[in-house]
């Protein structure tokens, strides 16, 4: 049988359930209802598929304990989500910004009649953040955990009792 | 069933943590807090970059200048002009590379003639004027166009898309910015 006991961990669980809720549903919901009702920026279906990705995948991201293989390889899966988000766009881990290509910031607009579209290349930042996210993957990875000292676990096997 | 139950186990154990040598526990630390201060230093770079970046670019303007046409004989349509590049605000960076790709289209819509000028170094502090020399003949249309170029030669409205991309070399940066504009005579 397998322990899950071993391997969940509570806080980081709901914690990672509840800010994906708040930024990747709530807040892109009332900006865009409220800021920009007629869709001129943003895909309101795209920003919620998006959103209900975003919890699936970061809730998934954070039941497992860290310094185990299970997280790590969900972490990688992460990662790859996130290269899709700043594919697609419109999502809290793209700033909300419209995409039409990976690290491709696009927008297109009339000002006093005369057709404008801004295009702007973010992709090396793009590239930076996932090295660095993935840098933090592998130091979840090989940190040695001291449980007594490490608040999250600590909480998490007082949930587990 | 029991060999199955082993299986499960295993991949449980497997799963559930990385099994390092205790003797690996100081290496693993060291390695852990030089990860984080290359991830604090990181990010913090990747902050201040981008504000710089961002706050040179906000002060960029692109103008158009004395737009006409031309050209005097019955061969040839030209449009000549100034683009004046301001960059002469104090926090400016030296810009490089800059595109300018011009399109003219019909009344309708249908691409009929495009060049392109590339300019190397706009520096920083001062504004650049950009002469563009936009003359074309018949002979530069498809032939099957012909009538699109006395047509175009008798209106009083020209398109033109303007495409401007300006290049931070350094900064590995780039954007572009479409304009669509009617010109008239």
């Amino acid at each position: 049988m397998i322990k899950t006991s071993k391997w969940i961990n509570w806080v980081t669980l709901f914690r990672n359930l509840i800010a994906s809720l708040i930024f990747g549903l709530i807040i892109p919901y009332f900006l865009i209802t409220n800021l920009d009702p007629n869709g001129i920026l943003f895909d309101f279906n795209t920003v919620m598929v998006n959103g209900v990705i975003m919890v699936v995948v970061y809730t998934c991201y954070g039941i497992f304990k860290k310094q185990t293989v299970i997280r790590f390889l969900i972490g990688c899966g992460w990662i790859v989500t996130l290269i899709y988000f700043y594919t697609i766009g419109s999502n809290v881990f793209t700033s909300y910004l419209p995409n039409c290509g990976f690290g491709l910031f696009c927008v297109d607009g009339e000002i006093e009649e005369v057709k404008i579209s801004f295009a702007f290349n973010y992709a090396w930042f793009v590239v930076v953040v996932l090295c660095l996210k993935g840098l933090n993957l592998v130091r979840h990875l090989v940190k040695p955990v001291e449980e007594r000292k490490y608040d999250y676990l600590t909480i998490s096997k007082k949930f587990e009792k | 069933m029991l060999k199955k139950k082993m299986s499960k186990e295993s991949l449980a154990d497997k799963l559930s943590s990385v099994k390092f040598k205790e003797e690996s526990k100081g290496f693993r630390k060291k390695l852990s807090i030089f990860i984080l201060i290359t991830l604090v230093l990181g990010y913090l770079f990747l902050f201040l970059f981008n504000v710089v970046v961002a706050v040179s670019a906000a002060g960029i303007r692109i103008d158009t200048k004395n737009f006409d046409r031309s050209s005097a004989d019955n061969e040839t349509i030209g449009i000549e002009g100034d683009i004046v590049v301001r960059n002469d605000h104090w926090y400016s960076l030296d810009i490089n590379d800059l595109v300018i790709e011009m399109t003219l289209y019909t009344e309708d819509h249908d691409k009929v003639y495009d060049k392109k000028i590339e300019k190397e170094v706009l520096p920083r502090l001062k504004n650049t004027e950009i002469k563009l020399d936009f003359t074309f003949s018949s002979s530069d249309i498809d032939s099957e166009t012909n009538e699109t170029f006395n047509s175009l030669y008798r209106t009083d409205k020209l398109i033109v898309k303007f495409e401007v991309s300006v290049r931070y070399t350094i900064y590995i940066m780039s954007f572009a910015v479409e304009i669509e504009a009617d010109i008239e005579e």
